[in-house]
């Protein structure tokens, strides 16, 4: 048990190769003492593969895309306001917008952010 | 051995600016290249490793253009492709890609409702918003299609003079683009004293026969004999024999000016209205561009000019012909690149700019002789992003452009998706 447990948020992305390694991290934080959240992400990734399904033109479906990631975004922070965490452990593609990202940075709140991808993809 | 096919639907000067990505391409196995039937002969000259298949994309889809696409898709069934590399954001490009599994498709992937782009076309998407800060030469864009594409100074040789005398391009096919005939004429003049009265050869289609004959009439009647008119005179063959070994060439943004680049004949352009040297400037080391820069420019050339093509003006002053007088002096006589970069060159009008074309990492970097570059930090600091997203070094770490505050620029660089969704999605 660490001498000061952390509230941690994991925030893991909706699929892909850092998912697993999200639930990984989750698992040792927890395992080490520290109250740990997941931001489900995953939850959401029918209602985001959904919008292709749907035969809009691909501008249109990126659009929509979009505006779904930031619907994303703002679930993350309304759990980060509810659990208040010490730190935000995000992973690669995890489910952060700039506008998330620039307000956890100047309230004091700790995060981090871990990118495992190759930016040279993004 | 891989084989590749390279799509390249669009016209001539976008068929010599797909060099980099078909040589990178060469190194690795076996290219095939698709396009248009009219513009095989010069493929062919261009790019004699390459396969060709000839596809009908422009004119009316008749019959017989129909016929000759479904006969190439039949063969292509029959071929399996590593990977096909489609250049072009279009319709038709994107129905032919049906044939290929989606994921052997790069650049521009058929989609249900349309076509869908890579994350590096979606990205040049995004900087043509802004063009007047945009650094990427299409050369480098279509050759970042493949994965470390080669060296871009091992893609055309450095300019050098050959002894053939004087080209000049009458007109681009966009003619807003291109010096109204009295000021070519000027234009002409001083480069034929410059370079001691050599050989003229007036070079464009059918089209450009009149002003031909226009241009004649405003040159003095002694350069006449030295003239020789092959506006609508040349196959491809015969025009790509009229370029090589030319001393310099005169042009605007034309196909004919990356055909120079090419060869390594140093092109002397002038670049206007929505021309801008940034996109299409000639590829290669040691070639010049005068680039016109008013705040409304790069403009579209679709939309009316609102100023009367003001933008021109500077061209007409007899600064530009002091300063052509001078790059040609110092084409004459081999000044390196550094030594041009040292050099103190005649000042130019307001709204002008003298640039000399070179290279580094990333690919086609001019720099600035003469003139004002008000946009010079931000698009340094665009380049430094696009370097560091192909993980190329365009410049030293901590320098100027690195400081420059970013606030504007890093919402339109990098797109919340971008980050968020695993990378290489088509959308």
């Amino acid at each position: 048990m660490p001498a000061a447990p952390l509230r941690i948020l994991v925030v893991l992305p909706m699929y892909g190769g850092s998912l697993p390694i999200g639930r990984y991290c989750a698992s040792a934080l927890g395992a080490l003492g520290h109250s740990v959240r997941v931001f489900e992400a995953p939850l959401l990734h029918a209602g985001f593969t959904g919008l292709r399904g749907l035969g809009l033109a691909p501008a249109q479906t990126a659009q929509l895309e979009n505006s779904f990631l930031q619907v994303v975004s703002q679930a993350v922070w309304a759990q980060v306001q509810e659990q208040e965490p010490h730190l935000v452990l995000a992973m690669a593609q995890a489910p952060l917008g700039r506008s998330l990202l620039q307000r956890l940075r100047p309230g004091g709140r700790a995060h981090g952010h871990v990118v495992c991808g190759r930016p040279r993809n993004i | 051995m891989a084989k590749f096919l390279v799509i390249q639907a669009a016209r001539f000067g976008d068929l010599v600016q797909t060099k980099r990505l078909l040589m990178s391409l060469a190194g690795r196995g076996e290219v095939h290249l698709a396009v248009d039937a009219g513009l095989t002969p010069l493929a062919r000259l261009l790019f004699p490793f390459a396969e060709l298949h000839a596809l009908a994309v422009h004119g009316k889809p008749e019959e017989q253009a129909l016929a000759r696409n479904a006969a190439t898709l039949a063969r292509w069934r029959g071929m399996h492709f590593d990977a096909v590399y489609n250049c072009n954001f279009s319709g038709v490009t994107a129905a032919l890609c049906r044939v290929f599994e989606p994921q052997t498709v790069r650049g521009y992937r058929p989609a249900a409702g349309g076509v869908t782009r890579s994350p590096w076309a979606r990205l040049a998407f995004r900087l043509s918003e802004r063009r007047a800060l945009a650094p990427l030469n299409l050369v480098d864009f279509w050759g970042h299609f493949a994965e470390a594409p080669i060296d871009p100074r091992s893609v055309n040789p450095a300019a050098a003079p050959g002894g053939q005398g004087l080209g000049v391009v009458l007109a681009g096919r966009e003619s807003r683009r291109s010096l109204p005939v009295p000021v070519l004429a000027e234009v002409v003049r001083t480069a034929f004293g410059a370079l001691g009265g050599p050989r003229v050869r007036l070079l464009g289609s059918t089209a450009e026969k009149p002003a031909a004959r226009q241009l004649l009439r405003h040159l003095p009647p002694k350069m006449l004999p030295m003239v020789e008119d092959l506006s609508g005179k040349t196959d491809w063959p015969a025009l790509a024999a009229a370029v090589t070994g030319l001393d310099a060439l005169i042009t605007p943004d034309t196909g004919i000016m990356h055909l120079g680049a090419h060869l390594g004949v140093p092109v002397l352009a002038f670049f206007l209205s929505s021309a801008w040297l940034h996109e299409t400037g000639p590829y290669g080391e040691g070639h010049h561009v005068w680039q016109t820069c008013r705040a409304c420019g790069p403009c579209l050339e679709s939309a009316p000019c609102p100023y009367d093509v003001a933008c021109g003006q500077p061209l007409t002053q007899v600064e530009l012909l002091r300063s052509l007088a001078a790059v040609l002096g110092q084409i004459k006589s081999g000044l390196s690149s550094a030594g041009a970069d040292a050099k103190k060159w005649p000042q130019l009008p307001a709204g002008l700019q003298l640039w000399r074309t070179g290279m580094d990492a990333l690919g086609a970097h001019p720099s600035l002789l003469a003139g004002d570059d008000p946009h010079a930090a931000e698009r340094r600091y665009v380049r430094n992003f696009l370097a560091a997203r192909l993980h190329l070094s365009a410049e030293p770490a901590g320098s100027a452009a690195a400081a420059l505050q970013s606030a504007d620029l890093d919402p339109w660089l990098y797109n919340d998706a971008d980050w968020m969704l695993p990378p290489g999605r088509y959308c």
